[in-house]
C-alpha cells in the first residue's frame, strides 16, 4: 500500500509539474504553519505526502480532493468485492414476453425419466428419484445467451406462446435435490414446473408492495453462496418465516456469526453449519480494516470521522452501518425490524404489476419467472419451462439441465422496492388469482365447498373481548369485542366478527370468514354453522 | 334487481350510510365530506321486499348475497365502461401492510396508514366481472366502504404519481359519483349516487 501511495503522489506531482508548473509553484513551498491550519481534508494530503520521503508537503485543495478520491476508490473497490448481496442489478437475465416452446421430443426421453415419474412423492419412490437424478448426465450451461436483449416493455402482452404452460406442481423431487445441492440448482428434464416459494426480503431498506413485477437475476455478492445454501436447505421444511427472515437479513448485512442473535445462530447451526466459516468475518469490519490499512502509516482521521469525506463510499458504508445497528438493536424482534426496514406506502409497479411479468431466459433451454400477488413473507410461484435438447445426428446427448432455483433473485428493478429471494415451500400461493383462472383443485378446497363444515383455527371465545387464540388481533375502529371490528388472524386470513346482538330471526352469532379470506359462515352459540352466501 | 329508495326509505338510507362512513378509514373520512343528504339511494334486492324490511339495513335474512354481489359487480363494470379515468376504490378494514401472508385481490393495492385500499379501473378489470367480485369479496369484512369516481392522477401508474396515497384518496373522494356500503349484514349493497 505504501508503494502504491508513493507512486500515486509521484504521478500526481509529475503531472502537475509538467502541466501546471507556473500555477503550482507557489504552493510547493507551503509552510508547516499553513498545514497546521488545515482541517481533516488537508490532513490527508499532508499525511500522504509526508509518507513519501523527500516529497514536499502540499496543502493544496486539488491534491486533497485527489487524495480523498484515491481512498474513496480503494474503499469502493473493497465494497464492490465484499458486498454481501447485490439486491438490485443491471445484470438481470434477458427477458422475453412470449414463452418459447418447441415440440417436446417425447420419444427421445426415456420413459422412466419422464417428469411425471420423477415428480412422484412417496418415500419409496423418492429413493428411485434420487437414483434417477444421480444418473442424469450433468450438462451445465451457464453461458448467458447473448442474442436476446432485455425486454422491459411494460405495455407488451405477456403470453405463453404456442404451447400452454402446463406445469407439474409437485415439489418433492425438486426439494430433495435442493437439500443436496451445493449451488442452489436442481436437475430438471424438459417440461413445465411451478414451484411455490416463500418470499424473503433482499434489500436492507425498501418497501414490499404486493403484486410487484419482478425479473430474475443471478444471485450475486460475497454471501450469495450462503443465501443460496440457506434457501435451498430450508426448502420444504416449512420453518417459521420470521426467524428465517431475520437470519437472512443478518447475512445480507454482512454480520459475523458471533454477532448474530442466538436464534439466527441456531438456524445457521441447523441448516448451514458448513458455511459458518464464511460467516466468521463481518463485512463492515473488513471495510474498516481496509481503511485502517491505508491510514495506518498516516494520521488520517478515524474511520467514522472520515466517512463524510468519502462520497459514495461513505454513503454506502453508512447505510450498512444503519442496517447493522438496526439488527443489533432489535435482535429477533421481527416486527420492529419490519417496521424499520420495510417502509410503508409501497405500491404496485408502474410497469403493470405481476400480471405482466416477462419470462427470464436463464439459459438457452431454461425460461423462468417469479409471479406473485403477495408481498415479501407471502408465497409466490417460480414458473420454469425447460426446453428439450435438440436431437443431433449423433442422437440425444442429454435431456436434463441444471436449473437455478435458490441461487437466483427476483429483482424488483427499483431500489425502493424489495427484491426477493425464494425458499421452496409446499404451500400454495398466498393470494388466489381471479376466479376465471381458478384451478379445479382450488375450487374443491374446504373453504370453497359449501358442504364442508368450517374449521376455525381457534375456538370461538365465550367473551368477545378476548381473542380466540394467540395469533388473533382485534382489527376495527370500534371497541374490542364490539360489532365495529373483528378478530383477525394474519397468519391464516381468518376473521371472526361478533354479532351477538343480532335480532331474530337470525339471532346472535359470529361471522366467520375462512382461511385465505374464503367462504363466509354464521356460527351460532349452539354450534350450528350456516353459509352466508 | 336494483331499487331506488324514496321518501322515508331514503332518509333511513342516508342515516345508515352516514353511520357506516363513521366507522371507515381514510376513504370514508373524505367521503363523509360529500353532501349525502342530496344523493339518490339504491339497493340491490332479489324480489319484492316490503318497505318495512328494506330499511332493516343492519339485519340479515333479507337478500341473497351471491346474487347481490353479482349485480353490484355488473353495475361497477358498467360504470367503469371504457373511460380510463373511472375507478372503483374499496377500503379493506382488516388488512394491515404487515399481513404478508394474507390473500390480496387481483386489484391494484395501495396502503395508507398501513390500511389497504383496492383500486380497479377498466385496464385492470379487463371486462372481467370476476375481478370485481373477487375484490369486493376480499374487501368486505365487518364493514364495506367503496366509491366509484375519477382517477385524475394515477393514470400512468403509481410510481409516476405525484400524489401520496393519502392525497390520492382525498382527491378521489371529491370526484365520487357513487358510494357503496354493504347492507343486510353482508347480504346486499346500498349505493348513494351523489
Amino acid at each position: 500500500m505504501r508503494r502504491r501511495l508513493s507512486l500515486l503522489i509521484i504521478g500526481l506531482l509529475s503531472f502537475m509539474l509538467v502541466t501546471l508548473t507556473n500555477t503550482l509553484l507557489p504552493y510547493l513551498a507551503i509552510s508547516s504553519a499553513t498545514l497546521s491550519e488545515h482541517h481533516a481534508s488537508s490532513a490527508v494530503s499532508s499525511a500522504l505526502t509526508k509518507d513519501v520521503a523527500q516529497l514536499p508537503s502540499l496543502g493544496n485543495d486539488v491534491l486533497d480532493d485527489l487524495a480523498w478520491g484515491f481512498i474513496a476508490n480503494e474503499l469502493l473497490k473493497a465494497i464492490d468485492g465484499g458486498l454481501p448481496i447485490v439486491a438490485n442489478t443491471t445484470d438481470v437475465f434477458p427477458t422475453v414476453n412470449v414463452l418459447p416452446s418447441e415440440p417436446f421430443e417425447a420419444s427421445s426421453v426415456p420413459a422412466e425419466n419422464s417428469v411425471a415419474e420423477l415428480s412422484k412423492g412417496n418415500d419409496a419412490e423418492a429413493k428411485t428419484t434420487s437414483q434417477l437424478v444421480a444418473q442424469l448426465p450433468r450438462i451445465r450451461n451457464q453461458n448467458r445467451p447473448e442474442e436476446d436483449q432485455p425486454d422491459y416493455g411494460g405495455a407488451s402482452v405477456i403470453s405463453e406462446g404456442n404451447v400452454p404452460f402446463n406445469p407439474i406442481t409437485s415439489t418433492e423431487y425438486i426439494i430433495e435435490q435442493l437439500h443436496q445441492s451445493v449451488d442452489g440448482t436442481a436437475m430438471l428434464i424438459p417440461g413445465d414446473y411451478e414451484i411455490p416459494v416463500t418470499m424473503f426480503c433482499m434489500n436492507q431498506s425498501a418497501a414490499s408492495p404486493p403484486g410487484h413485477r419482478y425479473v430474475l437475476a443471478p444471485l450475486r455478492g460475497s454471501r450469495a453462496p450462503v443465501i443460496a445454501a440457506l434457501n435451498a436447505r430450508a426448502a420444504g421444511l416449512e420453518l417459521n418465516y420470521q426467524p428465517l427472515q431475520v437470519l437472512s437479513w443478518n447475512i445480507q448485512a454482512g454480520m459475523a456469526y458471533v454477532d448474530m442473535p442466538a436464534a439466527s445462530q441456531s438456524l445457521v447451526d441447523q441448516l448451514i453449519p458448513d458455511y459458518r466459516d464464511q460467516l466468521r468475518g463481518s463485512f463492515l469490519e473488513e471495510i474498516e480494516r481496509t481503511y485502517n490499512g491505508i491510514s495506518s502509516f498516516t494520521n488520517l482521521p478515524s474511520f467514522n470521522s472520515a466517512l463524510n469525506q468519502l462520497g459514495e463510499a461513505g454513503r454506502l458504508i453508512r447505510r450498512y452501518q444503519d442496517f447493522r445497528d438496526n439488527l443489533v438493536r432489535y435482535q429477533n424482534d421481527y416486527n420492529r425490524l419490519f417496521d424499520t426496514l420495510i417502509p410503508s406506502g409501497g405500491t404496485t409497479s408502474a410497469l403493470g404489476g405481476s400480471e405482466r411479468t416477462p419470462w427470464s431466459k436463464l439459459d438457452n433451454r431454461v425460461y423462468a419467472r417469479m409471479i406473485t400477488q403477495a408481498s415479501a413473507g407471502g408465497v409466490g410461484k417460480l414458473q420454469i419451462r425447460v426446453l428439450p435438447l435438440r436431437l443431433t445426428p449423433a442422437g440425444l446427448v442429454s435431456s436434463a439441465v441444471q436449473v437455478a432455483v435458490s441461487n437466483i433473485i427476483a429483482d424488483s428493478e427499483n431500489p425502493d422496492t424489495q427484491s426477493i429471494g425464494g425458499v421452496t415451500t409446499t404451500e400454495s400461493e398466498s393470494p388466489p388469482t381471479n376466479s376465471d383462472e381458478a384451478s379445479p383443485t382450488e375450487e374443491t378446497t374446504d373453504e370453497n365447498d359449501d358442504t364442508e363444515v368450517p374449521k376455525p383455527s381457534a375456538p370461538i371465545p365465550d367473551d368477545p373481548t378476548q381473542p380466540p387464540g394467540e395469533d388473533w388481533e382485534w382489527r376495527g375502529n370500534g371497541p374490542v369485542g364490539s360489532g365495529e371490528g373483528a378478530w383477525f388472524n394474519p397468519e391464516t386470513g381468518e376473521s371472526l366478527h361478533p354479532d351477538l346482538d343480532h335480532p331474530p330471526p337470525i339471532g346472535p352469532h359470529w361471522d366467520y370468514t375462512g382461511k385465505n379470506r374464503g367462504k363466509r359462515w354464521r356460527i351460532y352459540p349452539d354450534g350450528r354453522y350456516e353459509p352466508n352466501d | 334487481m336494483i331499487k331506488e329508495l324514496l321518501g322515508h326509505l331514503r332518509q333511513e338510507a342516508i342515516d345508515y350510510m352516514s353511520d357506516r362512513l363513521v366507522y371507515g378509514n381514510e376513504l370514508a373520512k373524505h367521503l363523509r365530506k360529500l353532501e349525502l343528504a342530496t344523493g339518490r339511494y339504491w339497493v340491490f334486492l332479489q324480489e319484492n321486499i316490503s318497505d318495512k324490511q328494506i330499511v332493516l339495513f343492519r339485519q340479515g335474512g333479507i337478500a341473497k348475497r351471491s346474487k347481490s354481489l353479482q349485480e353490484l359487480s355488473e353495475f361497477i363494470l358498467k360504470c367503469l365502461g371504457s373511460n380510463i379515468e373511472k375507478t372503483v376504490v374499496f377500503e379493506d378494514a382488516l388488512i394491515s401492510e404487515k399481513d404478508s401472508k394474507v390473500c390480496l385481490p387481483p386489484a391494484r393495492v395501495i396502503f395508507e396508514k398501513s390500511k389497504a385500499y383496492y383500486l380497479i379501473d377498466n385496464a385492470i378489470a379487463e371486462g372481467k366481472i370476476s375481478i370485481i367480485m373477487s375484490t369486493v369479496e376480499q374487501a368486505d369484512s365487518y364493514i364495506l366502504i367503496g366509491a366509484i369516481g375519477r382517477n385524475n392522477n394515477f393514470l400512468e401508474g403509481f410510481d409516476n404519481s405525484i400524489l401520496s396515497p393519502s392525497s390520492f384518496l382525498e382527491d378521489f373522494a371529491r370526484t365520487a359519483e357513487y358510494i357503496i356500503v354493504f347492507s343486510f349484514v353482508y347480504e346486499s349493497f346500498l349505493i348513494c349516487e351523489s
